[in-house]
């Protein structure tokens, strides 16, 4: 984190990051930003998009949901707000958003932030998230706070246990905004690769999902991430037929877009 | 504040029992489905260190703190949990 703290001027990466407000339609990759309540998610997102966002409220729902853009090597990257959530699997409104979005949407890269002072507790969403995507970058954020609270984290060690990037950051000092930028165009890119940590090493659950993915499959021809939701169902989740169900719906009302359509920001 | 012991749990200390300021370690949850899912995603998990900080006034529910965080449990709930007291020179009981 301290080879980029881009809050100095000289940072090469500072320059090609160019913040985009408004302009939602031509993007390249969709980047959504996932985490736990007050790990400075939104701080993150302010960083990255500058103050001009989109918010308004996700499709029939009272949860607010913001997005911005942010250019970066010449692609333009949208980033998708979601609610903060200790969890994806309970049953609220927020999660269910988080969760559909990650499941159904799609998202080129996600992002999540975690907070640095509280890793253990982080760190059940984000294998939560693992186990959905492997595309995934996180965001270790409020490192100056751990770092007051002596809190050290060895965070190659950590990157290693979960397979995934790790990248250090303190948002509200701009410090690690740049290499983490970086991380996501080359999860975008396809050009860095991730093993993510999967809870696949128990025989029987891994026997009962390959029994389940075929009658899913039939059920609900071009399902997406039919493995997630066997797990689910078997965990006696029911609530995810229903998402899958309105998911193929949206996808077939779809217009060629990855992202599902948001509905336009509420005026009162 | 003791409740009496359902047969659920007979002969085991809940969480409800403790009072404030004194703590217990995690040893069982007995509640299921989404609620066991709740808990656990709050990092109510086995071995965890659980302090009793705050009390409502009619004493349910009742604030615990918990890796670091608050959380209120009502006691319907803290009553499905089995802990370890542990006593007060931190000596597990």
């Amino acid at each position: 984190m301290d080879e980029c703290g881009c809050s100095t001027k000289s940072c090469s990466l500072h320059d090609t990051l160019k913040k985009h407000g408004i302009d939602l339609q031509n993007f390249d990759f969709s980047v959504a930003l996932a985490g736990n309540p007050n790990t400075g998610k939104s701080t993150v997102f302010n960083a990255l998009t500058g103050l001009r966002q989109h918010t308004g409220n996700w499709p029939g729902k009272t949860v607010s949901r913001a997005e911005g853009m942010f250019e970066f090597g010449k692609k333009k990257y949208k980033l998708i707000d979601l609610p903060g959530t200790y969890s994806l699997l309970s049953a609220s409104q927020e999660e269910e958003i988080a969760r559909n979005f990650l499941v159904f949407g799609r998202p080129d890269v996600t992002v999540v932030v975690v907070d640095a002072t509280n890793l253990e507790r982080n760190l059940n969403f984000v294998l939560q998230i693992l186990e959905i995507t492997g595309d995934v970058v996180i965001c270790l954020n409020l490192m100056d706070e751990a770092k007051r609270k002596g809190i050290e984290i060895d965070d190659a060690r950590l990157e290693q246990k979960l397979g995934v990037p790790v990248i250090a950051t303190s948002a509200r000092y701009k410090k690690g905004l740049g290499k983490l930028v970086q991380t996501i165009s080359g999860i975008a890119h396809k050009e860095i690769n991730t093993d993510p940590h999967k809870m696949n090493n128990i025989p029987q659950i891994q026997e009962a999902i390959s029994e389940l993915v075929p009658h899913l499959e039939q059920a609900f021809p071009g399902i997406l991430n039919s493995r997630w939701i066997a797990m689910r169902l078997i965990d006696g989740d029911k609530t995810v037929l229903d998402s899958a169900a309105g998911s193929l719906y949206a996808n077939s009302l779809d217009t060629g877009s990855k992202v599902v359509k948001i509905e336009e920001p509420v005026t009162e | 504040m003791t409740k009496s012991t359902n047969k659920q749990n007979s002969g085991f200390e809940t969480l409800d029992s403790l009072i404030q300021g004194e703590r217990g370690i995690i040893k069982e949850l007995l509640c299921t489905g989404l609620t066991r899912r709740r808990f656990m995603d709050m990092g109510l998990v086995n071995g965890t260190e659980v302090e009793v900080i705050m009390k409502s006034l009619s004493g349910d529910p009742v604030a615990y703190r918990v890796k670091g965080t608050q959380l209120a449990i009502r006691n319907e709930d803290a009553h499905n949990i089995i802990i370890e007291r542990i006593e007060n020179n931190g000596r597990i009981n």
